[in-house]
């Protein structure tokens, strides 16, 4: 017969100072564990959501990033006609050839952020279907206009519709703001591609094209049409595999943030078993009476490892809610030289919350195990004898 | 000191608590160690490269606005500048897109002037200047892909320039920027791309590190208002901003070193507790027969801060161990890791972060302990 669950509880709270400190510390790992899956969901999340469903990017073959790849405009016409190519109501081909630089731009605080410029057409609201302008207007073609990314207001001096923005040779009009879905796009500048091709004296290449797909048309039949022209030698890809294959650097923080939390976990585990030791050595005749009433040795030790396991998980749940606020904030995020500043929220999804449970319910095992064997193991006649 | 053998004594009668007590601060603090040294490794990196009398000159527009070729003759002109050093990020691919390593184009014939701490092999200089397919490679690269002096390599320049460069390697560097790392001539750069005069950087030699501001400043000036503007830092505050890039890890790191810190104090302190309450009995017959409660305080929170050392000992042994494996194979691990160790300030902040955690888990309870009425504890029988 099984020991009630009663009896671990209640055990639990007799020695309540002790274990609220275990728990404690339990509860700040857990929340450590979150806050880093939160920002690793939150960059993941923001990366891949700039990918819209039916588009293809096209790059020079062997690049793997859209600012390391060039185009000339013989490849991009090579491309514009291609028959599984949405068009508009007027016809027109849903291609976008975009640019997509860093420019340097002195932040408040006092250093030069790199900040993403996408030069496009005005299809390129077309074919980027999650982009739509919030306030103001699309820029003008030929004007020095420019929209920003939503993530981008009051960010840095002159960001907000009506001032003008300084960055390459002139001065730029902010004449709108833009939505898109909370992804990476919400943290570039965007204006009209041939202005900043001028300003840049970049002549007429192009860094990406992207392409929307005629409604059922075979995305794999035009990569591997793209693939299999030598004249244009390009490389296609789905926006959805490309943006995934960026999203790369979030496995590296969330491998260091699995390392940190991990190794504070076995920390956790180390404190657990001191506990549930002292707790089994003061219980000492407490178990025996058990064992001397009829329970298994076997009951014992279920008894034991479900009162670590109820106090983990109570520290889990604990930590999930400290770590829970973190919901609220967002923060800037730059992998590195070559990588323009993202703006992106930190997201406690539901799979990180089960997996913080479980983190804790391991903790609460790992550390529960030992002493509990040893209280199953323990000599009924010895233990009853000692007082 | 001369209770130094009843803390021992006292520390050892539950083992059990004790060595997990010590696992569990020593795991800790061996993260501690590791969070709290990444900033100061950075700042290493930076004093160790960084030459005071460098000075490096970019665009200050961005990465996708190149500088005319032809502001090299003009900074040289400028007084006080020794040499000057155009180079560009070629940022070719040696087989495979995951090989990748730095590689960049630079003028030759001052590069032994530029760049005199890189530790170039004998030799290697004067064929780099002959050769104009030549390339200097360093040492780290050099074990990775398993070269030779003399060895042809190709590089594919699917990135930022659309040409492939064949290559021969002359010589090595052993203490370049990077543990990975390629040099090759940028007059051969040019000449495949039909002579386009761009450039992405100028490095400029100062003769003498007071010379430095004036240069900057002149260099400046000289560019205002064209069409290409400069930004010229010291080498120092170049290399600083490109650090300052990971300043959100550092302040992550700073914030998880913080928490570390009050769990173990939480998990220290439970176990002092534990300790403490089992010994209530005799602590008042201690003072009964005379030992005061300060000195019984001292003598308990002395226990615990001898726990705590043991695991800081522990942990930063361990961490020391971890970061000596890693700097064998640093090469696959980025160019920070190289330099990896536990910078001396790191240390002494692992230890007073040990010596804090045993004095403060301890306070409570042992106070309470060493104040307790004598006869009200002596009664109670358990």
């Amino acid at each position: 017969m099984a020991i009630p669950l009663k009896y671990s509880r209640r055990s639990l709270l007799v020695r309540r100072v002790s274990n609220a400190m275990t728990g404690g510390g339990m509860a700040l790992v857990v929340a450590v564990f979150v806050v880093i899956m939160a920002m690793v969901a939150g960059l993941a999340h923001t990366i891949q959501h700039s990918g819209s469903d039916g588009n293809v990017i096209v790059l020079a073959r062997g690049s793997s990033t859209e600012t390391g790849s060039s185009l000339r405009l013989d490849q991009f016409d090579g491309l514009k006609f291609l028959p599984t190519i949405r068009r508009d109501a007027a016809g027109n081909p849903l291609v976008s050839p975009e640019l997509a630089e860093q420019v340097l731009m002195p932040s408040p605080n006092g250093t030069l952020d790199n900040l993403a410029v996408r030069g496009v057409l005005p299809v390129g609201f077309a074919v980027h279907d999650q982009v739509c302008v919030v306030s103001g207007r699309i820029f003008t073609p030929g004007l020095s206009e420019i929209v920003i990314g939503k993530a981008l207001i009051g960010r840095y001096p002159g960001c907000n519709v009506g001032s003008s923005l300084r960055f390459g040779r002139r001065s730029w009009q902010v004449v709108g703001v833009f939505e898109a879905g909370g992804s990476s796009f919400e943290s570039e500048v965007w204006g009209d591609v041939h202005s900043l091709q001028e300003d840049a004296n970049r002549g007429t290449v192009f860094n990406s094209v992207r392409l929307k797909l005629a409604q059922a048309a075979d995305a794999a039949a035009l990569i591997q049409r793209v693939a299999d022209d030598p004249r244009i030698n390009l490389q296609a890809e789905a926006e959805s595999d490309y943006y995934r294959e960026q999203s790369a650097v979030a496995s590296q923080v969330r491998v260091l943030g699995i390392l940190v939390a991990g190794i504070m976990g076995f920390g956790a585990v180390f404190a657990a078993m001191n506990t549930m030791y002292a707790a089994v050595s003061a219980r000492t005749t407490e178990i025996a009476t058990l064992r001397a009433m009829g329970f298994r040795p076997r009951a014992i030790l279920t008894s034991f490892l479900v009162e670590s396991l109820v106090l983990a998980l109570a520290a889990g749940v604990i930590g999930v809610l400290l770590a829970m606020p973190i919901n609220l904030f967002s923060t800037s995020f730059n992998a590195g030289l070559t990588s323009a500043t993202l703006e992106f929220d930190f997201r406690v999804t539901f799979a990180i919350v089960v997996q913080a449970l479980l983190f804790a319910a391991i903790m609460g095992v790992a550390g529960g195990w030992l002493p509990a064997r040893r209280a199953m193991r323990m000599s009924v006649a010895a233990a009853l004898r000692r007082t | 000191m001369k209770f130094t053998a009843l803390v021992l004594k006292n520390l050892l009668r539950s083992k059990r608590r004790t060595i997990l007590t010590v696992l569990s601060i020593a795991v800790s603090l061996f993260i501690f160690s590791a969070l709290t040294s990444l900033p100061t490794v950075a700042n290493r990196v930076l004093a160790d490269t960084a030459s005071s009398v460098r000075i490096a000159c970019r665009t200050k527009m961005g990465q996708a606005y190149p500088l005319p070729e032809a502001y090299k003759a003009k900074i040289a002109e400028t007084p006080h500048v020794v040499a000057v050093t155009p180079d560009n990020f070629f940022g070719g691919i040696y087989h495979e897109v995951s090989d990748q390593f730095p590689n960049i184009a630079v003028d030759p014939e001052r590069i032994d002037v530029m760049w005199p701490d890189w530790g170039f092999s004998p030799g290697g200089i004067e064929q780099f200047k002959k050769l104009r397919t030549a390339c200097l490679v360093a040492d780290g690269t050099m074990k990775r892909f398993h070269l030779n002096v003399g060895q042809q390599i190709q590089l594919r320049g699917a990135t930022y320039y659309p040409v492939n460069v064949s290559l021969t390697i002359v010589g090595t560097i052993a203490k370049g920027p990077a543990p990975s790392f390629l040099v090759f001539r940028r007059d051969y750069l040019e000449e495949i791309e039909g002579r386009p005069g761009r450039v992405d950087n100028f490095w400029v030699r100062a003769d003498s590190s007071q010379a430095v501001p004036g240069i900057i400043q002149s260099v400046n000036a000289k560019f205002a208002n064209s069409s290409a503007e400069t930004q010229c830092d010291s080498e120092a505050v170049f290399i600083g901003g490109v650090i300052g890039r990971f300043r959100m890890f550092f302040t992550l790191a700073r914030i998880l070193g913080l928490i570390v810190v009050v769990t173990i104090g939480l998990v220290a302190a439970n176990a002092a507790a534990m300790s403490i309450r089992e010994r209530r009995n005799e602590i008042a017959v201690m003072r009964s027969i005379g030992f005061r409660s300060p000195l019984i305080l001292r003598l308990l929170i002395a226990e615990s801060v001898v726990t705590a050392l043991a695991g800081c000992m522990l942990g930063c042994g361990a961490a020391f161990a971890l970061l000596k494996i890693f700097s064998v194979t640093s090469d696959v691990l980025g160019p920070f890791v190289g330099a990896m160790q536990i910078p001396p300030p790191a240390l002494l902040e692992t230890f007073l972060a040990a010596i804090l955690i045993g004095v403060l888990s301890s306070y409570v309870p042992a106070r309470s302990a060493a104040r307790r009425n004598i006869v009200d504890t002596l009664r109670v029988v358990d």
